[in-house]
């Protein structure tokens, strides 16, 4: 089960799923006070010390608490949450432009909102602006093919899990313009 | 490579008086008579992938399926855990096969 965790997180690099032989390697054991097998402690980014889990030792209760823990959106059989990678602030722009379709004035307006996101959502946002400025100049087509592109590298063995995680994301980004596509 | 059925093509398995399963039978190429002797080694992959190497000259291993789950000594510990990424570590001992907290250890 544990490598089956380590797969479901093995497309988030900030992610590490580690154990350790603690009766080879008792000094690691003894620094964390290591009492009983097996002891699950959950290390967050640049941490100083560990946080004892004492959660469920199921698959899915593991990933709840990363996801809560690390902001991942990983589901219990590995794929990408639909929502990874959507800022609502910018779904709401782009809703409300429904009959009017992506101009050059929505994206200034997406582009103030983008300007006070930060972190993982500002990455987002960067996406949302290319795309729509490939809807602008390319027409609206761009949004199925891009997906279709996409899709098939999903599909394809030698793509590693990041590059797999960043192909999805975009994938459910893209998902935010079809509401442009329904009208036209 | 191939497998055949050989509950269901019976005529087949006769053919090449095969007696007990699993039967590995290596057919050089061009030929449709089998070589004399069948696979006798033990039934991991490796065995058979140096059987098949050594009658056709060739040097092919098999494909590792890596683990996923990184493997933390004293010496990659810090680096692996302590910097910028979240990590869940698992401390374990080999000789415990519970889930969950119930092997105490022997040096307390």
């Amino acid at each position: 089960m544990y490598e089956k965790l380590a797969h479901v997180f093995s497309g988030d690099k900030d992610v590490v799923i580690g154990k350790v032989d603690a009766t080879e390697e008792a000094s690691l054991g003894g620094r964390y006070d290591v009492q009983g097998y097996p002891t699950i402690k959950f290390f967050p980014a640049n941490a100083d010390g560990p946080v004892p889990y004492e959660g469920g030792r199921d698959l899915e209760s593991l990933v709840s608490f990363i996801n809560e823990q690390t902001g991942t959106q990983r589901n219990p059989d590995g794929t990408l949450q639909a929502t990874a990678g959507r800022v609502a602030v910018i779904d709401s722009l782009i809703e409300a432009a429904a009959t009017e379709g992506i101009t050059p004035s929505l994206i200034v307006s997406m582009q103030q909102v983008i300007d006070t996101l930060t972190g993982k959502d500002l990455e987002s946002g960067k996406q949302y602006l290319l795309i729509a400025g490939k809807v602008l100049s390319k027409g609206s087509e761009y949004v199925a093919k891009e997906v279709q592109r996409l899709s098939k590298m999903l599909r394809s063995d030698s793509v590693v899990p990041e590059a797999k995680t960043a192909f999805q994301t975009k994938i459910n980004i893209l998902g935010s313009f079809f509401i442009q596509k329904a009208i036209e | 490579m191939a497998y055949v059925d050989a509950t269901t093509a019976s005529a087949l398995a006769q053919r090449f008086g095969v007696k007990g399963y699993p039967t590995i039978k290596f057919f050089p190429k061009g030929s449709t008579s089998p070589e004399t002797a069948d696979f006798d080694g033990g039934r991991q992959a490796e065995l058979i992938v140096s059987w098949i190497n050594q009658k056709i000259g060739t040097a092919r291993r098999l494909k590792t399926v890596s683990s996923a789950v990184t493997t933390l000594t004293t010496s990659n510990f810090d680096a692996h855990v302590l910097g910028s990424k979240a990590a869940l570590v698992e401390f374990y001992a080999p000789w415990c096969k519970y889930n969950s907290y119930t092997c105490i250890s022997a040096f307390i």
